[in-house]
């Protein structure tokens, strides 16, 4: 019984003691203003990211008491009273100033997004403890503009950077270091931005306003999704010069060695508008290897419940991935496939959507972030 | 002198409280005013619970789970973009999760609460349900729920 007693006290120790310690370690940011970067209109004026605007609320106000930060929802209600929230009106006649006078405010501060890439090297496992060494460099990078209200005009941008190393070895027992990248660039970042303002004021009592910009996926707007890490090339679906100007082509007439299109289903949910014909069918592969290689559809102009499966090989890595859901196919338009893929430290993420090629915008799908996640 | 170590309830109270002691998380209500205006009461709007949705782009506007909780909506039509991530065995897939992405455009009626759902079957041949629901009647409005 004695013997018994002691491995059940090992085992215990073992999985008291096994584990880790992570050291965080600050980083110091490096910020760059410019004064002479054109200010992109095409954007969404969001509250959204909560806690990273109380972050960077809270750096501002830390370096200076001169700055109050006015409320972001009064602020978006004012600016923005019929819920379009698109930057552009900022600049319709004599907003800005009109939103100065009415909240008393000099600046608005927009904040973009928080990003953090990592490359790693080295490999570290994990079984009853850890073992192996590992270092990766993080980066995280977040930028502001900021607008003169009174003026009806951008001050500048600013641009934040901070950059680490994370390392870690084990046996057994592990320490890994953990640099303080994404705190750092928004620390650096609110500090920045108060010591413009402040310099701007001469450390005068100033009411701003702090807000976050996200892309604007507008018809009307430039290329605001771009094409990254695209494999391979694009499937399209096209509709030039047809005999019915309702009807679209869809056409998978390209072959490429990365990625093939293995099945779509296009089916109508029903008469829209009175001009929906009768439009369903699934086009299977014919071919050998199993990939639709050439196929021609002529279909009406309306809403339809798109599937399709396509094979898409990134790294070694191939995966079957799948899409469905209801697509707005407009006459005389264009419609590709596209696929882009995302590593992190973990895993690969593969993504594929679907778009309108004249306006750029994603029609089903979506694009795979470096955190390995579809907005 | 009697070792406690000897004592096999000893080992088996400690044992137990490595296995249940974990941590339990809470998050405070937080709403997204995705609506201009002065504040409305909550029967002049319509209230969308994200529960199981990690991010949902409503009307072109992103909103995290982390920053938020709920969403307050003008009553009417709304096209919602939404993810559920759901963890997995890695021998079903080997990033240890899955995500499914769902667009849908549902009618939301005011004073009603909704909820964006999401489940999934188990194995290889998993299939992970998206839908969106009327939290006091349990009716579906947009998507299928989890047979």
């Amino acid at each position: 019984m004695k013997i018994k007693y002691h491995y059940t006290l090992i085992i215990l120790v073992s999985i008291l003691l096994h584990g880790c310690v992570i050291v965080p370690y600050k980083v110091d940011p490096e910020v760059k203003i410019e004064y002479d970067k054109e200010l992109s209109k095409h954007y969404l004026v969001t509250t959204g990211p909560r806690k990273l605007l109380t972050q960077i609320e809270d750096s501002i106000t830390k370096f200076t008491q001169n700055i109050q930060i006015i409320d972001s929802i009064h602020f978006r209600d004012t600016a923005f009273p019929d819920g379009d929230w698109r930057m552009v009106r900022l600049f319709d006649d004599q907003n800005c100033q009109n939103i100065a006078t009415e909240l008393n405010a000099r600046y608005l501060v927009l904040i973009g997004k928080l990003d953090t890439s990592t490359e790693e090297s080295g490999f570290m496992g994990v079984y009853i403890g850890f073992y192996g060494a590992f270092s990766a460099k993080e980066k995280s990078t977040i930028s502001a503009t900021i607008i003169d209200l009174e003026k009806g005009e951008k001050l500048c941008n600013l641009d934040s950077e901070a950059q680490g190393t994370a390392g870690g070895v084990g046996f057994f027992y592990a320490v890994i270091t953990d640099p303080l990248t994404e705190s750092g660039a928004i620390e650096g970042l609110g500090k920045a931005i108060a010591k413009t303002i402040a310099q701007e004021t001469l450390n005068n009592d100033v009411r701003i306003a702090v807000l976050a910009i996200e892309p604007h996926y507008d018809a009307q707007a430039d290329n605001v999704i771009q094409a990254e890490n695209v494999i391979g090339g694009t499937f399209t679906i096209n509709t030039p010069n047809i005999s019915t100007p309702t009807s679209a082509v869809i056409d998978f007439c390209e072959d490429f060695n990365t990625w093939s299109m293995k099945e779509i289903t296009i089916s109508n949910i029903g008469p829209k508008n009175g001009t929906m014909l009768d439009a369903k069918g699934t086009w299977r592969s014919g071919k050998q290897d199993g990939a639709i290689k050439q196929c021609v559809i002529n279909i009406p102009e309306g809403e339809y419940l798109i599937k399709y499966i396509v094979e898409v090989t990134h790294q070694d890595l191939t995966q079957r991935i799948s899409n469905h859901g209801l697509v707005n196919l407009r006459s005389q338009h264009v419609y590709q496939f596209s696929n882009n893929a995302a590593d992190n430290l973990t895993n690969t993420q593969i993504s594929t959507w679907m778009f309108e090629k004249e306006t750029n915008r994603i029609v089903l799908g979506c694009k795979v972030r470096e955190n390995n996640t579809c907005p | 002198m009697i070792c406690l170590f000897r004592i096999p309830y000893f080992f088996a109270l400690i044992v137990l409280g490595i296995v249940i002691g974990g941590c339990a998380t809470y998050q405070e209500t937080e709403a997204y005013k995705l609506y201009s205006g002065p504040i409305r009461s909550s029967t002049e709007i319509s209230i969308l619970q994200l529960y199981d949705a990690s991010k949902a782009v409503i009307d072109g506007m992103s909103v995290s789970h982390s920053d938020y909780t709920e969403v307050h909506l003008s009553p009417g039509v709304h096209n919602i973009t939404w993810t559920s991530v759901h963890g997995m065995s890695v021998l079903v897939e080997a990033s240890g999760f899955a995500l499914k992405h769902s667009e849908q455009n549902p009618i939301l009626l005011k004073g009603r609460i909704y909820r964006l759902r999401s489940a999934r079957t188990t194995g290889h041949e998993y299939t992970i349900y998206n839908w969106i629901e009327d939290l006091a009647t349990g009716e579906v409005i947009a998507g299928t729920a989890k047979p």
